[in-house]
């Protein structure tokens, strides 16, 4: 039986270039053209994109997941081994709980459940004034609404003036306008802090 | 205490004289009164000509306190303040999310302390109204007039939102500067900074037509952090791994962008697909 050291042992050597590879050139043309070449589903303007999914989630049965968007649409979306899942950091649908908003990219199936490719659980994207930082949160001011933005030890990160994003958050401009993606925590003005942008 | 009666007119007129100029110079009434409270009351129409002329009330209003304190002024002015609680109460019932354009140009949230701001013009008035003391030109008690205004003017600032910006801000800055609150975070390169050099890199550029996931998993070996996606080529499913080097970034620049490397991996040869899967 394999374990998970062996798989990533196994991807870790194909990255760096070792010798037991299935490689690229096995699997026939990866040539940027051949992929942007190829006709993606046409979407009329101003219907909904068929590959798109979001709402807030209201029931997870096994690998799939209810979800109730903001239109009122129930969308049903199904997890695959397959699927990448942020919520905050990268990790598995066990960590997505009902309550979780959910944005999610995949292929529409003839049944109308998504397919899902990715799926991006809490995610928020937000502008703001910087009001305050506190020894563990950032204390932010959206259009007028309080937000406290909670640092996470090892995974907030800062970027200033687009250089390669830190850890040290410090330098996060008091009474600065800022750029931060995190994640809810749903039904509260609060999120755990992914990444600051911020001009110094 | 006849001198803290004395002492009213004048911050009445200070706060009234720089809300009235503030409100009728400087232009553009009709932008400055959108968003507010006003503007719902009033309509568009008519609320920036309100806007002007309550300007223009508060700045006479403030003449008068100066030249003529007494009842009559120091009631208009307790009116005035009544006014101002009033529309903020209805401001806050009817439209919560605008801001009140009390102050100049500067727009700020309705919250306690507008109430309280107003509170304190109303209280002021009622003193100076209640109290038949001499005008404040006659020999008022110096040192402890001036430290009255002082205070009420202190109290006033900290009241006004719209003014934060002047000593609110500057004070939390350097509060930052000293305490440096959230620096010495762990030596560690965020997995942020290794996807964004990432995004930028030929071997990104390359592969990314056939990236269909988010980052699958990641893990750091030998100086690299390596990046799984899930990708989707035109007959089946795949694995494209990218290896980022971790070297540069403690530089500020990042790495070398052409040592990224990707590698597109046939997923049925990639051993313990779903073990890993589920503990990652």
């Amino acid at each position: 039986m394999t374990t998970p050291v062996d798989r990533r042992q196994f991807l870790t050597r194909a990255a760096l270039g070792g010798a037991t590879i299935v490689g690229a050139t096995a699997l026939g043309s990866l040539a940027p053209e051949a992929a942007f070449g190829a006709t993606g589903p046409a979407v009329a303007p101003g219907t909904p994109d068929p590959a798109f999914a979001e709402g807030r989630i209201t029931k997870i049965d096994g690998s799939m997941i209810l979800a109730t968007g903001s239109d009122g649409t129930l969308n049903r979306i199904q997890a695959t081994s397959a699927t990448s899942v942020w919520k905050l950091t990268p990790t598995t649908l066990g960590a997505a709980q009902v309550g979780d908003g959910l944005y999610a990219r995949g292929v529409r199936m003839p049944d109308g459940s998504l397919a899902a490719d990715a799926l991006w659980v809490n995610i928020v994207s937000l502008d703001a004034h910087v009001v305050t930082l506190a020894s563990d949160r950032v204390h932010l001011d959206h259009q007028g609404n309080k937000i406290t933005g909670h640092v996470v030890k090892g995974v907030s990160a800062a970027v200033y003036n687009g250089t390669p994003a830190v850890t040290d958050l410090s330098m996060v401009p008091v009474g600065g306008h800022v750029h931060v993606v995190g994640a809810w925590r749903p039904d509260t003005a609060e999120i755990d802090v992914s990444t600051v942008y911020a001009k110094v | 205490m006849t001198w803290t009666a004395q002492a009213q007119p004048l911050f009445l007129a200070g706060v009234l004289g720089w809300s009235g100029l503030a409100k009728t110079v400087g232009g553009d009434p009709r932008g400055r009164v959108a968003g507010t409270a006003l503007h719902r009351l009033l309509g568009a129409r008519l609320a920036p000509a309100a806007y002007l002329a309550l300007g223009a009330g508060e700045a006479l209003l403030a003449l008068a306190l100066l030249v003529a304190p007494g009842r009559p002024t120091a009631l208009a002015a307790a009116a005035l303040a009544c006014g101002f609680l009033g529309y903020l109460g209805y401001a806050v019932v009817a439209t919560p999310q605008a801001s009140c354009g009390c102050l100049g140009k500067k727009k700020a949230k309705l919250s306690w302390r507008a109430f309280a701001r107003a509170g304190l013009l109303l209280a002021a008035a009622v003193v100076a109204a209640v109290d038949k003391a001499p005008q404040w030109w006659q020999s008022p008690p110096l040192t402890p007039l001036a430290l009255l205004l002082l205070a009420e003017t202190a109290l006033f600032v900290m009241l006004s939102a719209e003014l934060d910006r002047l000593w609110l801000t500057p004070l939390r800055r350097l509060r930052v500067r000293v305490t440096r609150p959230l620096s010495g975070a762990p030596d560690e390169v965020p997995l942020q900074a290794t996807l964004s050099a990432l995004v930028r890199s030929p071997a990104y550029r390359e592969a990314s037509p056939w990236l269909a996931s988010d980052v699958l998993e990641h893990w750091d070996a030998d100086g690299w952090r390596i990046l799984v996606y899930g990708a989707r080529l035109p007959d089946r499913r795949a694995t494209a791994v990218f290896a980022v080097p971790l070297e540069g970034f403690e530089r500020a620049v990042g790495p070398d962008l052409d040592a990224i490397r990707v590698t597109l991996v046939d997923e049925a040869e990639v051993p313990g697909e779903v073990e890993a899967l589920a503990v990652s």
